[in-house]
């Protein structure tokens, strides 16, 4: 079979290269990160749903710390998908455990084991989300990290809000999009230690 | 899957550690490395591996490594009874107690 | 101005409390300590703790030793308990007969009958018989595989190895494998023999259900009654091996026996009729003198190794009187004799406490010794209960009629004092001791230390390098990572750091096992003593070593709670907690004139 080896030769390139870069873990096991879109916190800074970005990353942070993990913040520029976010998210997680969150709201909780198509949970209405389910979300993210077991957050479904919201969503979902770069490396932004860890463990 | 990050391992060594880990019901995946530190390899092993847990070996020195652990202190770090070695990454999978 | 010290010696702790007497004869108590008791209680040994002890206190309080003008020992109450254990079901079964445990990595489903024949020796022509394959660590696992493919006959195999699920991944026919046969050398060839290996998350079926071994060993009805034992033994286990050998005659098993109870009545009671009999027996006597055990008997043997505890303990005359006994139904695995791979059965049993009560214990030539060395003019004084009710009455919100409970290690002492200040007392057998025997032998640990250890502390399992779960479920992490040789344990928190508990027990059994232990011990123990006491109480203190316990004060008050009765941790002279309740007592002895 004739096959483009030039071609060929140009996959590979990319696949090794996406293979070296692989993001650098941290080796914190009581870590979540939370990873934010390319285009949150500018424009209005404020979800679907009229909450401001700075309150929703509050809660999801609070969420954390009240089940005793760490977390930290980082902010996704290669898509402005919500499972790429938290998939990348993920995967710089000391715990494996990651928040996706989109500018409009949409949530994501992945673990750095999965495929990014697959999720733990996944919030899809983000209109129907209030401050409580980030706090929620938070939450359960870090009980998932520490091996627990979790009821997943209950939340309303409307069928009719698609309809309601389609060009709202649309219109901050291209936003998001414009700002995303494919090549524009992932933001670290605060790495915070909420409790101190436990000293020693031998005897 | 496993990892398992060789560098000129001995057959032997590879074999038995295999042995370890087939008995103990664990798949894994071997890849040949060129990197001779192998502290690095089972570190690598750890963090590519979806279990959490790696191996590597250089030469006929065996290390097991499990995720988030320091790079410099694995887990477990041997150049004989590499059956046991294999059998402790099965457990580390599985949460069973060390031989 | 004077200074005084009171000091109460007891089983494992000394505590001394100092106080002081100002020209109007109030009394501000100044500091408390506790040390470990040296020596055994009632022996000239104990002036080294008293001195620290008070060394402690006197720094606590900013004066020096010298400056304390009385020290006040209290008289302890003589009592010494022991406890022990005895199976009262046995379980034998003809040697090398059967096998069954728990391999971690079984291999293979299913059951089969063949005959055994080692792997060497296995003929090179084909027959007809069909076999179960012996392989010694001799023979590795790829080459078993490899003997095994070229013998279409071969329907189980028991390895030495642990490597059944290496020689299953190669087999062409998959049959049952059983490995971690340690003793595998004891299998004879040519026996008929049964196999079983059960499905992930079950247990044996076939093998532990006498019909199954009778179908498959082709058994009588009468070889089917004798082999009832071992599938009762096979019950829970995740493979098995049974093998017909020709049946021995067995002796029959001992008998267990009876009491017989000297007291206001005497009473004789079996004790195959079980813990709550006993206890109604020992009720219904009342006042008890002493209790025999039956000689030769599995009882009687009980009884004289408590007794003989107990004189060794007490380090006087030959053969106490036995003043009380409390009987606990429990069950301990006892290993099994001839068996191929450390099989246990689980047994019925009994664990007894009994209690002695000793003449005076030599306290007096202690205060002599305290008095000679210090030049501090040193008294005895104040029965031990009394005193412990005094200052048990220092507890915030305490009220009368208030009774005391001081759980110990051999004994419960329980105490009731009045609006009139009348003081009864009572001690019965049966305490932290008999707690720890049934935790040790009921989770089958080597060491009477591990057992102890449970008792005290909360169990955690090592979940990863980083994090333990505790037994309630929460998770703790560990910043520095956990020792490797942790990791998958069940392990016990102690101040100290975790300490590991060598044999592998599931986490929950362990806790379930413990709590059941504390309730079946010192719950019945406790309304026993009260209902003893024979005086309605409103209030019950709980005082001594095990009211520090994480969770014995709150199954008490859970249990008085029930029955209308305030119970809860004393917490003496509001600061002090269940501690310093004696030497507290002794002081207000004093104040009181006593």
């Amino acid at each position: 079979m004739h096959h483009d080896e030039a071609l060929v030769a140009l996959v590979t390139r990319i696949v090794l290269e996406q293979l070296q870069n692989t993001p650098s873990r941290s080796q914190n096991p009581k870590e979540v990160v939370i990873g934010v879109g390319p285009a949150y916190g500018t424009g209005g800074a404020k979800t679907i749903n009229d909450l401001s970005h700075s309150a929703v990353l509050a809660e999801i942070k609070a969420g954390i710390e009240e089940e005793g993990m760490d977390f930290s913040v980082v902010q996704v520029f290669k898509s402005s998908d919500v499972a790429v976010i938290g998939k990348e998210a993920a995967d710089l997680s000391g715990s494996g455990l990651g928040i996706g969150i989109q500018s409009k709201g949409t949530a994501i909780i992945h673990q750095t084991d999965l495929q990014i198509l697959s999720n733990i949970e996944l919030f899809p209405q983000a209109p129907l989300l209030t401050l409580a389910h980030y706090r929620q979300i938070g939450k359960n993210a870090a009980k998932y990290a520490k091996g627990e077991s979790v009821t997943p957050i209950a939340t309303q479904n409307d069928p009719m809000i698609r309809a309601a919201y389609q060009v709202k969503a649309a219109l901050m979902h291209i936003k998001e999009t414009e700002k995303a770069d494919r090549n524009k490396p992932t933001q670290h932004y605060v790495a915070q230690s909420a409790t101190p860890l436990m000293k020693g463990g031998q005897n | 899957m496993l990892h398992i990050y060789e560098a000129n391992a001995s057959p032997e060594a590879l074999k038995e550690i295999c042995a370890g880990l087939e008995e103990e019901g664990i798949l894994y995946s071997i890849f040949s490395k060129t990197s001779a530190d192998v502290k690095t390899l089972a570190f690598d092993a750890a963090n590519h591996s979806k279990l959490r847990v790696g191996i590597g070996i250089a030469v006929s020195t065996a290390a097991l490594q499990i995720r988030n652990c320091p790079i410099d202190k694995p887990v477990f770090l041997i150049d004989s009874d590499y059956r046991a070695l294999g059998t402790n990454a099965g457990r580390a999978v599985k949460g069973g107690v060390f031989v | 101005m004077k200074i005084l010290a009171a000091v109460d010696i007891g089983n494992s702790t000394t505590e001394v409390c100092l106080a002081e007497e100002n020209d109007a004869g109030k009394i501000r108590f100044l500091s408390s300590t506790s040390v470990f008791t040296t020596g055994l209680k009632g022996t000239a040994d104990n002036t080294t703790g008293i001195l620290a002890a008070l060394e402690e206190a006197t720094v606590q309080a900013d004066i020096t030793l010298n400056q304390i003008s009385h020290i006040r020992i209290n008289e302890a109450a003589p009592v010494i308990g022991g406890a022990a254990m005895e199976t009262l079901t046995q379980t034998i079964v003809t040697e090398s007969s059967m096998l069954g445990h728990n391999p971690k990595t079984p291999a293979g489903m299913g059951t089969g009958y063949g005959k055994t024949i080692l792997i060497e020796n296995l003929p090179s022509i084909a027959n007809q018989e069909s076999y179960i394959v012996v392989i010694s660590s001799e023979t590795d696992y790829e080459e078993a595989a490899k003997i095994i493919n070229q013998h279409s006959n071969i329907i189980g195999a028991i390895l030495q190895l642990d490597e059944a699920v290496l020689v299953y991944n190669r087999l062409d026919k998959k049959i049952p494998i059983i490995d971690e046969v340690r003793d595998i050398h004891k299998i004879k060839e040519g026996i008929e023999t049964a196999i079983e290996a059960a499905p992930p998350g079950q247990s044996v079926g076939m093998l532990s259900n006498p019909y199954g071994i009778a179908t498959l060993l082709k058994l009588t009805p009468e070889e089917t009654l004798q082999i009832t034992p071992i599938a009762k033994s096979l019950i829970g286990a995740k493979s098995a091996v049974v093998m017909k050998t020709p049946w021995r005659n067995l002796a029959p098993p001992q008998k267990i026996g009876s009491i017989s109870i000297k007291g206001d009545k005497n009473i004789d009671v079996d004790f195959s009729h079980g813990a709550g009999t006993i206890a109604k027996a020992i009720e219904a006597a009342g006042n008890i003198r002493d209790i025999t055990g039956e000689a030769n008997t599995n009882v009687g043997n009980m009884l004289e190794k408590a007794r003989a505890s107990m004189t060794d303990l007490a380090g006087y005359g030959e053969n106490p009187q036995i003043r009380d006994l409390f009987a606990v139904d429990t069950f301990a695995p006892v290993a099994i004799s001839g068996a191929l791979a450390g099989e246990t059965s689980l047994e019925k049993a009994i664990a007894v406490a009994a209690m002695v009560t000793a003449g005076r214990l030599p306290m007096e030539a202690i205060a002599q010794g305290l008095s000679k060395k210090t030049g501090i003019y040193t008294t005895v004084t104040g029965v031990e209960p009394v005193m412990a009710t005094l200052g048990a009455l220092t507890t915030p919100g305490a009220g009368f009629p208030l009774a005391i409970l001081d759980l110990g290690g051999g004994s419960t002492d329980a105490a009731i004092i009045d609006e009139n200040g009348t003081v009864k007392s009572v001690s019965m057998a049966g305490a932290g001791e008999l707690v720890t025997l049934m935790i040790q032998s009921q989770l089958g640990l080597a060491s009477r230390i591990t057992a102890e250890n449970i008792k005290k502390y909360p169990a955690a399992k090592v979940e990863s390098m980083f994090h333990i779960r505790l037994e309630n479920g929460d998770t703790l992490f560990y910043e520095e990572g956990i020792d490797p040789r942790f990791f998958g344990s069940v392990v016990v928190l102690a101040p100290g750091g975790m300490i590991k508990i060598e044999e592998e027990r599931p986490i929950e059994k362990i806790v379930r096992v413990r709590q059941e232990a504390k309730q079946g011990v010192f719950v019945n123990n406790a309304i026993r003593a009260i209902r003893k006491l024979n005086i309605q109480a409103k209030h019950i203190i709980l005082v001594g070593g095990s009211a520090e316990d994480f969770e014995i004060p709150g199954f008490l008050s859970t249990a008085f709670a029930d029955m209308g009765m305030v119970c809860g941790k004393g917490n003496i002279r509001g600061t002090e907690g269940s501690r310093n309740a004696v030497a507290t007592g002794l002081i207000m002895s004093y104040a009181g004139g006593v």
